[in-house]
């Protein structure tokens, strides 16, 4: 055990030394941790009292934080399904396993490992956590408990992949009795809550009843979470004993069962271990984006580009490409969730006695679907095209690469735009106006993050997507958008104009900037450097 | 032919490439051997135009990375990258159309027959493995007949039929006089193929020899590469 904690001890003390030999490093560590603090602080600190701003319904926060929980869950475990999971390095692998140490004080090495990691995780949930206490009036020590259970189910969540892993030990009927059962239980989930809304009829009461059900409290993991938490909050001692209980019995027992299951759990880690250490060398290295990620291949059925010449080759490369991944090509997961939650939140939000209208409504579902496109665009096809050499090397003029090459990036946040506020339209009874306006500016915003992601490459020499340099993209995006925003707000302050209009000068601005960063950065791709 | 004059190279502190100079002229193999860490992929990539450098790369007389040089080189990366959702055969279409080559099919067939890929031609490059995606990046780079090929370590992944016919390549590119630069630090693996050798070392050309001055001279290749790269020995300048 001595080597284990030396091994410990001596990697936290090697990562901060190697922070301290990197000032530069450091100060941007530093910035964005006061930067989470002080988003955090100043949330719940903020001007105004509660009688003053819209403070939502708490019941909203229980189904999002479910959903959310089981958003970080499900997705572990049937990734996990196939190929396990893993706490450890490949460093671990050659250097531990072959080691004379008994494998269970490996894998308490490895739980604190990962006890480690999930700590950070919640440190970057920070300005949520402040979010949601200004949003739902809810306690500073209430917002950090959720923090503790985002953190404590990825734990948990992990444990119960290897337990399940190991037990169905590549088994095909056993992989897909265990896939059946969850998705079943989602299914049931689901069901449960749309009876129950049906049931009462439609109405904002009932959908926040049914979304905060106690039922929904059942679920494994992530609905025990959500009780014990919530339980916490209103002081309940019985819940806090049952959801605690369940909990603790649950990580215990898969933890008891794995162990029991077989002891000589290298094999079913290593090879995920192995999977992990190739993604994490070939994303460092530059050779695929962290977006590309799935192991799943696609069927071929159609094959070819049969078209292109030149730069125009780089569009239907990606077209063929998208068609691969996606049967209906620039509609993907990302459109219908999005489609999902804008649908709802129009809904929910232009119904009941405060109900808002339907500008303010589609409002709020741009501001959310342009804050989600921002994260979404860096994994576009412009950033996987990046990776590769060919983009460099094809005989053509630079600027016809660039546009040929962004094309697709471009014209997906115009479609994903249409579709959803023209149904957020129908939901809120909108304008057609107004729906424009809105697919205006959504489109803009995609056109904007594209290009500033490719003057991002000029600027700083590297993805947008890549940690701290987001900071600075982020810094670098506000003063390009903030010149058309000013402009519209001077427009509805000053001429007051109706509140859609300001959003024409935002989205005519956005596109010509756009349009003016590919013009400026035609000569990026015979200035950047590739890997 | 290629032309390379002082090449200079830095990642911030480490300097890969300093002050190299050479030639690979049209119709020879040159071979850019040393130890790991020499600067032998930085400067083929450097000449690939895919870092940026300080000094003159000129590809059939034009400067690396002009749209007239990257018509007249191919690339075979030290890793190859091929598009995850993209077939075989759709590579090379992309390369054929990209590149705009006339008559593209008659010679993609060519190349994934000769280096036993066209039943695979179906399969997506996620799906390569590692030594399958090496001869899809060879069969990539040589679809536009190239006057100057650069390959980079072109051997490691590749099993014993793709090597041999990796060569009977090689020395089709040179008799048609394509110049040929690759660079390697396994000297067995390309011992029968090469006019020029450059022995690099700590990012400079410690030494350098053709086929016939080694012949006549009775040196041992080597024996040389050893006594620079052990020994410390160099004759920058050469």
């Amino acid at each position: 055990m001595s080597a284990i904690v030396f091994m410990l001890r001596k990697s936290l003390k090697n990562a901060l030394m190697e922070l301290l030999h990197h000032p530069g490093k450091l100060i941007l560590y530093l910035i964005v941790g006061a930067m989470l603090v002080f988003s955090a602080l100043s949330n719940i600190t903020g001007s105004g009292d509660d009688s003053e701003r819209m403070i939502l319904d708490q019941r909203i926060l229980q189904g999002i934080y479910l959903a959310l929980l089981l958003l970080i869950s499900i997705p572990t475990i049937l990734r996990g399904l196939n190929s396990g999971t893993t706490f450890f390095s490949m460093s671990d692998v050659s250097l531990l396993f072959v080691s004379p140490i008994s494998s269970k004080k490996i894998l308490v090495y490895g739980l604190l490992k990962q006890m480690g990691a999930t700590l950070l995780v919640a440190f970057f949930l920070l300005a949520y956590g402040g979010m949601a206490i200004r949003t739902f009036a809810i306690q500073v020590w209430q917002a950090l408990l959720l923090l503790a259970g985002f953190a404590l189910t990825i734990l948990v969540g992990q444990i119960l992949t290897m337990t399940v892993y190991s037990y169905v030990n590549g088994n095909k009927t056993r992989i897909r009795a265990v896939k059946f059962a969850m998705y079943a239980l989602l299914a049931a989930a689901a069901a449960y809550v749309g009876f129950q809304i049906y049931g009462n009829g439609l109405s904002e009461e009932s959908i926040y009843s049914a979304i905060s059900s106690p039922a929904l409290r059942f679920i494994p993991i992530a609905g025990w979470m959500q009780g014990l938490i919530f339980a916490l909050f209103s002081g309940s001692m019985g819940d806090i004993l049952l959801f605690g209980g369940l909990l603790l019995l649950g990580t215990c027992g898969c933890l008891l069962l794995f162990l029991r299951s077989d002891a000589d759990y290298y094999e079913d880690v290593l090879q995920n271990t192995e999977t992990t250490y190739a993604m994490r060398q070939a994303v460092k290295e530059g050779r695929v984006t962290a977006g590309s990620m799935n192991n799943r291949s696609p069927k071929v059925k159609t094959t070819g580009l049969n078209a292109g010449w030149g730069a125009s080759a780089f569009f239907y490369k990606q077209m063929r490409e998208i068609r691969r991944r996606s049967p209906f090509a620039f509609v993907s997961a990302s459109t219908v969730c999005s489609l999902i939650i804008g649908v709802f939140l129009g809904f929910v939000m232009t119904r009941g006695e405060d109900s808002l209208s339907s500008n303010a409504a589609m409002a709020i579902v741009l501001a959310i679907g342009v804050y989600v496109l921002f994260f979404l665009n860096a994994a576009g096809e412009w950033g996987r095209e990046i990776m590769k050499p060919y983009l460099y090397m094809v005989p053509e003029p630079p600027l016809k690469k660039l546009l040929w090459a962004s094309l697709t990036s471009l014209l997906k946040p115009v479609i994903d735009g249409a579709l959803l506020f023209g149904a957020v339209g129908v939901v809120t009874k909108g304008s057609p106006f107004t729906v424009l306006v809105c697919v205006s500016i959504y489109a803009s915003f995609g056109c904007l993050f594209t290009s500033s992601n490719i003057l991002s490459q000029r600027l700083l020499g590297a993805m947008a997507n890549k940690g701290l340099i987001l900071v600075l993209y982020s810094l670098m995006l506000l003063a390009l958008v903030l010149p058309g925003a000013v402009i519209g707000l001077v427009l509805y302050f000053v001429f007051h104009v109706p509140g859609p209009v300001m959003g024409i000068p935002v989205a005519l601005w956005n596109a010509a900037v756009s349009f003016g960063i590919l013009a400026i950065c035609q000569n990026l791709l015979h200035d950047m450097e590739t890997h | 032919m290629l032309s390379v004059r002082n090449l200079t190279k830095r990642y911030h502190k480490l300097l890969a490439n300093d002050d190299v100079s050479f030639d690979a002229n049209p119709g020879e193999v040159t071979l850019l051997v040393g130890p790991n860490g020499a600067g032998k992929s930085t400067a083929i990539k450097c000449i690939a135009g895919l870092l940026r450098f300080q000094g003159e790369v000129l590809i059939c007389g034009n400067p690396n990375k002009t749209v007239p040089a990257k018509r007249a080189f191919g690339y075979i990366p030290e890793i190859p990258a091929p598009y995850d959702t993209l077939t075989i055969a759709e590579h090379l279409e992309f390369v054929g159309r990209a590149y705009r080559v006339d008559n593209w099919q008659r010679r993609a067939q060519e190349l994934l027959d000769r280096m036993e890929l066209a039943d695979k031609s179906k399969k997506l490059g996620k799906e390569l493995s590692k030594g399958m995606q090496q001869k899809l990046s060879i069969c990539c780079a040589l679809l536009p007949s190239p006057k100057v090929a650069l390959f980079d370590e072109p051997m490691i992944g590749l099993d014993p039929h793709a090597i041999k016919e990796l060569k009977a390549l090689i020395g089709d590119l040179r008799a048609n006089g394509c110049a040929v630069l690759i660079s390697t630090h396994i000297l067995d693996s390309v011992d029968e193929m090469w006019d020029k050798t450059l022995i690099m070392m700590n990012g400079r050309i410690a030494a350098q020899r053709t086929r016939g001055e080694i012949e006549r001279t009775g040196e041992n290749l080597e024996q040389l590469f050893f006594s620079i790269t052990e020994g410390g020995r160099g004759e920058a300048g050469q």
